[in-house]
């Protein structure tokens, strides 16, 4: 497994829409741009546990990987830590 | 009763259009039309007959007129303009796309100065008070598709826009003809010869079009929003067989708004229209070449749950 570095995130803003559909992927509408992204079921679920505050990366790659149900392995742990990097490009989260 | 523009003669509906001018109404929307062009005055007549006529000054949401250039291009290679509100937005363009020139301006119309609604480029259709909305860029088939479904029993909305409601998943009704392009002229006079077909504008930007005349419903001229149910992307693939398939509404939502005029500019209204739509609606990817398998294919469609 690959050491994370353990980051705090949260929400750059609080002005995001967030809309998950069948329980799959999901699209968020960030206000002060009004762009639209769509984000696959992991994203969404990072989203939505910084929407309840700020978190270590390393508590909130293993409560998305609890809360969908799968093991935290090496490529779920990257695909979580780009998506990190996604959603901080578009100034949907930032780091403390 | 209303009298209707068919239950004018050619002549009389002509010298009308050419002094006065007609305030057609299609949907929310009324235009008030002038021309002296043979060709428009023909085709409005053929593909308008059963919509109302008004010849009164009435109030109308866009002023158009479609005339000759005045000048040496009135007899070499004679061109026409087209004004809007007595502004001409685009270059003048040969006589004999005249039709299809003014039916573009229409819809531009539309296109760029409403925005009570998030507009879709789609066509739209309805059966049983459910609305079918199939967005897709040019050449995926989607008129051809849409003028077949209405030569069998759905309802025309629109060719061209989607109208969606701001809340609630609604679909206004924009029914003007369908644009048909190239060989789905033949496609659609071969799948039904009571097809009533326009004249045709040749080596446009789009090749040749001709409109199918499309209100051919009890309801075509009612603009009561229609509930939306489906999302469906159309592509014709020449020798591909039937295929519906399940799109996840995440994907269709961004695919919808990349297709809409104006879903960047009504900034958190138009995502909240298009969430709204995309909750209501099953979306499926659509390939055929049958259009009556395709037919089948959409009548057996079931309500979202």
């Amino acid at each position: 497994m690959i050491k994370t570095p353990d980051a705090r995130w949260r929400l750059a803003t609080q002005d995001i829409r967030l809309d998950q559909f069948e329980s799959q992927s999901a699209v968020l509408f960030h206000c002060a741009s009004g762009n639209t992204h769509l984000l696959d079921l992991f994203g969404a679920c990072l989203v939505r546990f910084l929407q309840q505050g700020a978190m270590q990366q390393s508590e909130l790659v293993f409560r998305v990987a609890e809360s969908l149900n799968f093991e935290l392995e090496e490529a779920l742990q990257v695909h979580l830590e780009t998506t990190l990097d996604s959603l901080q490009r578009l100034e949907v989260i930032e780091k403390l | 009763m209303n009298s209707t523009i068919g239950s004018l003669g050619l002549a009389e509906f002509s010298r009308v259009l050419k002094t006065s001018g007609v305030t057609l109404k299609t949907g929310p929307f009324s235009y008030h039309i002038k021309s002296s062009l043979p060709a428009v005055q023909q085709g409005l007549h053929l593909l308008y007959a059963d919509y109302a006529l008004c010849t009164e000054a009435a109030f109308a949401d866009f002023h158009i007129s479609m005339n000759p250039v005045n000048s040496l291009r009135r007899w070499v290679r004679p061109k026409i303009h087209f004004c809007m509100d007595h502004k001409s937005p685009f270059l003048p363009m040969p006589l004999k796309q005249g039709l299809a020139f003014m039916e573009w301006g229409m819809n531009w119309c539309i296109s760029n100065h409403v925005n009570d609604y998030v507009k879709l480029h789609a066509a739209v259709l309805e059966k049983n008070g459910r609305a079918l909305i199939m967005p897709g860029a040019p050449g995926a088939g989607k008129s051809t598709l849409s003028a077949a479904l209405t030569l069998r029993g759905w309802r025309l909305l629109s060719d061209e826009h989607a109208l969606v409601s701001l809340t609630g998943a609604m679909v206004t009704p924009l029914c003007r003809p369908v644009g048909l392009k190239n060989a789905s002229i033949e496609v659609i006079k071969g799948f039904d010869s009571g097809a009533v077909i326009g004249p045709l504008s040749e080596d446009t930007h789009k090749g040749t079009v001709a409109h199918l005349k499309a209100d051919l419903h009890s309801d075509s001229q009612s603009d009561t929003p229609v509930k939306a149910a489906w999302v469906i992307f159309p592509r014709y693939s020449p020798g591909s067989s039937t295929r519906l398939e399940k799109k996840q509404k995440a994907e269709t939502f961004l695919s919808a708004a990349k297709q809409s005029f104006n879903y960047s500019l009504l900034g958190e209204r138009g995502y909240q229209s298009m969430v709204d739509l995309i909750s209501a609606c099953d979306c499926y990817d659509f390939v055929y070449s049958n259009l009556n398998e395709a037919i089948e294919t959409f009548n057996n469609l079931k309500e979202p749950v």
